[in-house]
């Protein structure tokens, strides 16, 4: 009878529980603080970029009357450029400015007198050889060139040892790199009124609680910065990566005809993104920028091939999937190879 | 099969397991904050949570232990730090007082239990779970759920006989 009693006990003081609404939100919360604690900082992913240095000539090209902007980023009169062009785009996160890695790498090749941009994304832990410094992954390597003992981070030193870096694993020369910070992704969103993306497959952020459902919508900086971290994904940083190349694609769809908005991405642009090129400048890079029409991705690392090396996770490339790719772009017939290959691009 | 979604968990099981924790503690505060400090850590290890074979068990393992674990000055620590106080608990205070107007011994006494014997109370007579899954929660063999429970039992019985003789 005492068990009785004992049920009717608790019976009776369920009512005592609070509604569990406000504490679901109260919950959520906690995670986020909890989350930005963990995370600190280190804002995974991203930057992905391109962004402006595309899309802000990209949108100058259709503006009748030019705003007036900043004068290293004209292309204005620079002489034309009658190569092909192989840029890296590293999209850098800061760790509170003390460390710089490079989440996003993404190779922008544009065939001579071409009008169609190819991206291919390199995997961010992709293993590699540093020259003379032995295995990293390829998102490291960007903070081992960028490290000063006791001072500021050296983007620029960063940004040479990557493309070193690239060069020497892929076989392809690069023409300039351009380093873009997360300031520079979220700035530029912003200044262009937000853009639109398609995804292919809904996302939901580990970082807030938005979700983003399959197909288009747009974004502020904010929102896109959100989306574009996010890498809990059915594939990972593959995912995220091809999220990033839909960026660019809704980039380069940006229609942007107001000069004060322009005006305003293209200094946004100007703050969060540095440009390093080798023979080329940079308002020659905005000359070829300015004559793309389009944007297509090239798929060379949706298989894994992960590998464990002292006890370190690499990914490595497909070996048969990318080696044609770098070949194409070595001879100048990635045109001709896209074209014998429609399925690996979209 | 997709797999369960913390939103899906929490949507379906939250006020189960606030019921759980006021069965446990005895106070909707303290509830709350047990509550809340486990679901916390399920969101944040989800995908651990999801791969055990019963996620609502494994959950209300978790609020067992955080329970087991928290000494007087963790919760007097919660309970102080507390923010304002919500609507919540003005609405359970109002119950809270109706109802030690009723003078609910069996819950007073509940409250002197040792907090093992009374998780494992709670999880016989409130989520009637068998004694084998009462030992998983508590992470103890079933003979000393057993043990525990009777011990428990007898306490009471001493009290009631004690009260109305």
């Amino acid at each position: 009878m005492i068990e009785e009693q004992l049920r009717d006990a608790f019976e009776r003081h369920e009512k005592l529980a609070p509604p569990s609404a406000p504490l679901r939100e109260a919950i959520d919360r906690a995670v986020v603080r909890r989350r930005r604690h963990r995370f600190g900082r280190r804002l995974a992913g991203a930057a992905l970029a391109v962004v402006a240095v595309l899309s802000v000539p990209f949108a100058l090209r259709d503006t009748i009357e030019r705003p007036l902007i900043g004068e290293p980023l004209l292309p204005g009169s620079a002489p034309a450029v009658d190569r092909p062009l192989t840029v890296a785009v590293l999209g850098v996160d800061d760790d509170g400015g003390r460390s710089y890695r490079a989440d996003t790498v993404l190779l922008v090749h544009v065939p001579a007198g071409g009008h169609t941009a190819y991206l291919v994304s390199l995997p961010r832990d992709l293993l590699v050889e540093i020259p003379g410094q032995g295995r990293a992954r390829l998102g490291e390597t960007f903070y081992f060139g960028s490290q000063r003992r006791g001072q500021e981070p050296d983007l620029a030193e960063g940004a040479r040892l990557t493309a070193g870096t690239i060069t020497a694993t892929t076989g392809l020369q690069l023409d300039a790199t351009v380093t873009v910070r997360y300031s520079g992704l979220r700035a530029v969103t912003d200044a262009l009124g937000g853009v639109e993306i398609c995804i292919d497959r809904m996302v939901t952020s580990r970082h807030s609680d938005r979700v983003y459902p399959a197909g288009c919508q747009r974004l502020d900086g904010r929102g896109m910065l959100d989306l574009l971290r996010q890498r809990k994904l059915p594939h990972g940083v593959y995912d995220r990566d091809a999220n990033g190349r839909a960026f660019v694609r809704g980039l380069l769809g940006s229609d942007v005809r107001d000069p004060v908005r322009l005006a305003r991405a293209v200094h946004a642009a100007a703050d969060g993104i540095d440009v390093a090129g080798t023979g080329i400048t940079t308002p020659q890079l905005l000359r070829v920028a300015t004559g793309i029409d389009a944007a297509r991705s090239i798929d060379i690392g949706s298989t894994f091939r992960g590998v464990t090396i002292d006890r370190v996770e690499y990914e490595r490339l497909d070996p048969t999937l990318s080696t044609p790719v770098f070949d194409a772009i070595k001879q100048n017939q990635l045109t001709g190879w896209v074209a014998a290959n429609p399925h690996a691009v979209r | 099969m997709t797999p369960l979604t913390y939103e899906e968990f929490a949507d379906a099981q939250l006020g189960a397991m606030l019921r759980y924790a006021v069965m446990l503690c005895g106070d909707p505060h303290l509830a709350q904050d047990l509550v809340q400090e486990t679901m916390v850590r399920v969101q944040l290890n989800w995908r651990k949570v999801v791969r055990a074979d019963a996620p609502d068990r494994y959950v209300r393992r978790m609020i067992t232990n955080q329970y087991l674990d928290w000494r007087r000055g963790s919760w007097l620590r919660r309970v102080l730090l507390r923010a304002e106080p919500d609507e919540t608990a003005k609405a359970a205070h109002v119950d809270h007082a109706q109802l030690s107007a009723d003078r609910d011994q069996i819950w007073s006494w509940l409250a002197r239990l040792p907090k093992a014997q009374r998780a494992a109370l709670v999880l016989r007579y409130y989520e009637d779970l068998p004694d084998a899954e009462i030992a998983d929660v508590l992470g103890c063999a079933v003979g000393t759920v057993r043990s525990s429970i009777s011990r428990a039992l007898a306490t009471l019985r001493a009290e009631m006989v004690e009260t109305c003789p």
